[in-house]
């Protein structure tokens, strides 16, 4: 026969004929597309700054030379000293002058070895990459006792890339867990409208010894079914703007050095949005349903 | 047996609309129940089919005292009424068929069963041709005699109809007052609330009064007549 028969089911209550109601998959559709778009970018953060921890672990320290050698040698100790002194750092070891040598021998050939050019000295500088170490401001300290001494620039770039890494993952996190909490909020108000909305109807059903779990599964049933519509929709579109994000930022190097990308098991992972969306607007509807059924005498 | 001992009904911190109400309805009695409009018919209705607890005063309902009843079993007892409301709140989005079988199946019935019933019940109301029908396309009196077998569908123990022949022709209201008679000699309580005076000579059934929240009678139509000559 016919009735209402949605996905298979059937409903009694017509959910369906407010406005809030038939806007519904919409909004979930637009909350589970920005959740999964923040979540998206927060896991791409997040990989950029396990890449950075696997390659920031080692900077150098130019010195430059000076007419007196000597002059250089206490500037390396000097520096040496600023370092050896800075939480985080692991060690630091001043590169052999025969070494610099070899390092600048294909561009400068025999001139290397006379003695008579004054060469710059370099200090290997290792550091624990969990620590919340700021290069920028460690070059500043190192000028104060060594004017023009420097960090390496891939190295403080590399630093400002993670820090941004760092930021995006905390908001988009964030907003994305916030966005969920909205879609669960506006099913609750849903639903509630739609309990007052329908109150004849549902007053019939109980009448006619419908129980309120009867009852409260047609909200569920409803909700269930438009959050998966939405967060199918969602999904889909979100997963199509999280591939242009990742291909720009890739071809605009937004994260320096490192490779921008997903991996499986954060799309798998993403994927779970919408079902985990799905699942919590169901239970919500369920609650806000039995609630308001269990004010009813 | 369906009793009222002294009930009182109120809406939240509202007048009374029901005071003192004392009513006794066994297993087949047929009653009408008059009163002008306001004067409490639909909430007596709603008490009796428990959609609203009494705010004093006892009911009893299938011998059984609604006070101590828990929500499950007043769940069970509805499940043994039926009713035709005034608005009678057929379900638009649903077809002929699919609003009568509805207490059937929030009953648990069988897809078969339901399916025999239903199609019996819209043979005998003449309705088999609108069996897919949704109610905005039927008449005022097709949508009555809708409601009408909704209520009766489930063969409760008490049938309570608020003006079940307020929209239909005569001839149709002397087949739905036969179908109400029939139910009555099953054993179902049947009690109707009306407007129609010679609806109740007609049959002659015993008459309740309601004014301004008190219940009077039931006295037999005779006695009616005689009293308002």
């Amino acid at each position: 026969m016919s009735g209402i028969l949605v996905g298979g089911r059937r409903f009694d209550l017509p959910l369906d004929t407010t406005a809030a109601a038939r806007l519904l998959p919409w909004i979930i559709t637009a909350l589970v597309f920005l959740a999964v778009v923040a979540l998206g970018v927060a896991a791409a953060a997040d990989n950029a700054l396990t890449a950075y921890s696997m390659r920031a672990r080692l900077v150098t320290v130019t010195i430059p030379a000076s007419e007196d050698p000597s002059a250089t040698d206490q500037d390396v100790v000097r520096a040496l000293d600023v370092l050896q002194r800075v939480a985080g750092v692991t060690s630091a070891t001043a590169v052999g002058e025969k070494e610099i040598e070899e390092l600048i021998e294909p561009w400068i050939g025999d001139a290397a070895d006379t003695g008579d050019l004054p060469l710059p000295r370099l200090i290997d500088v290792t550091f624990d990459a969990t620590s919340d170490l700021d290069l920028a401001r460690l070059q500043s300290e190192l000028r104060q006792v060594v004017p023009g001494a420097t960090l390496g620039v891939e190295a403080i770039s590399r630093n400002r890339a993670e820090r941004l890494a760092s930021f995006l993952r905390a908001w988009t996190v964030a907003v994305g867990v916030l966005v969920l909490l909205g879609a669960v909020g506006l099913v609750a108000w849903v639903t509630r409208l739609s309990l007052e909305l329908h109150n004849d109807t549902v007053e019939l059903l109980r009448f006619m010894g419908a129980p309120d779990g009867y009852v409260a599964r047609q909200f569920e049933r409803h909700a269930l079914l438009n959050a998966i519509r939405g967060g199918i929709a969602g999904f889909v579109l979100a997963a199509i703007v999280l591939v242009l994000l990742i291909w720009t930022g890739r071809l605009m190097e937004i994260a320096g050095p490192v490779e921008l990308g997903l991996r499986a098991v954060d799309w798998i992972l993403l994927a779970c949005v919408p079902v985990v969306t799905a699942l919590l607007i169901t239970a919500v509807a369920r609650v806000i349903a039995v609630w308001g059924l269990g004010r009813l005498p | 047996m369906i009793r009222l001992d002294k009930v009182g009904m109120r809406y939240g911190s509202g007048p009374e609309v029901l005071r003192e109400v004392n009513l006794t309805l066994h297993r087949g009695e047929f009653m009408f129940l008059m009163g002008p409009s306001g004067a409490g018919k639909t909430t007596l209705f709603r008490v009796l089919g428990l959609l609203n607890m009494p705010s004093s005063g006892r009911l009893t309902m299938f011998d059984k005292d609604v006070a101590t009843m828990s929500r499950e079993q007043l769940t069970a007892q509805r499940r043994r009424i039926g009713m035709v409301f005034q608005d009678l709140r057929l379900l638009d989005h649903l077809s002929a068929f699919d609003n009568i079988a509805l207490p059937l199946r929030i009953n648990g019935g069988q897809d078969e069963q339901i399916g025999g019933f239903v199609s019996e019940m819209l043979g005998w109301l003449g309705l088999a041709e609108l069996i897919e029908a949704k109610p905005p396309t039927l008449s005022m009196g097709q949508r009555q005699l809708v409601a009408v077998a909704r209520a009766v569908v489930t063969r409760p123990n008490l049938l309570l109809c608020d003006e079940p022949t307020s929209n239909i022709d005569s001839k149709l209201a002397r087949r739905l007052m036969h179908l109400f008679t029939q139910l009555s000699k099953l054993g179902t309580a049947v009690l109707i609330s009306t407007h129609n005076d010679d609806l109740v000579e007609r049959y002659g059934h015993p008459v309740l009064h309601m004014d301004n929240g008190r219940l009077s009678g039931p006295v037999v139509a005779a006695e009616k007549m005689a009293a308002a000559d």
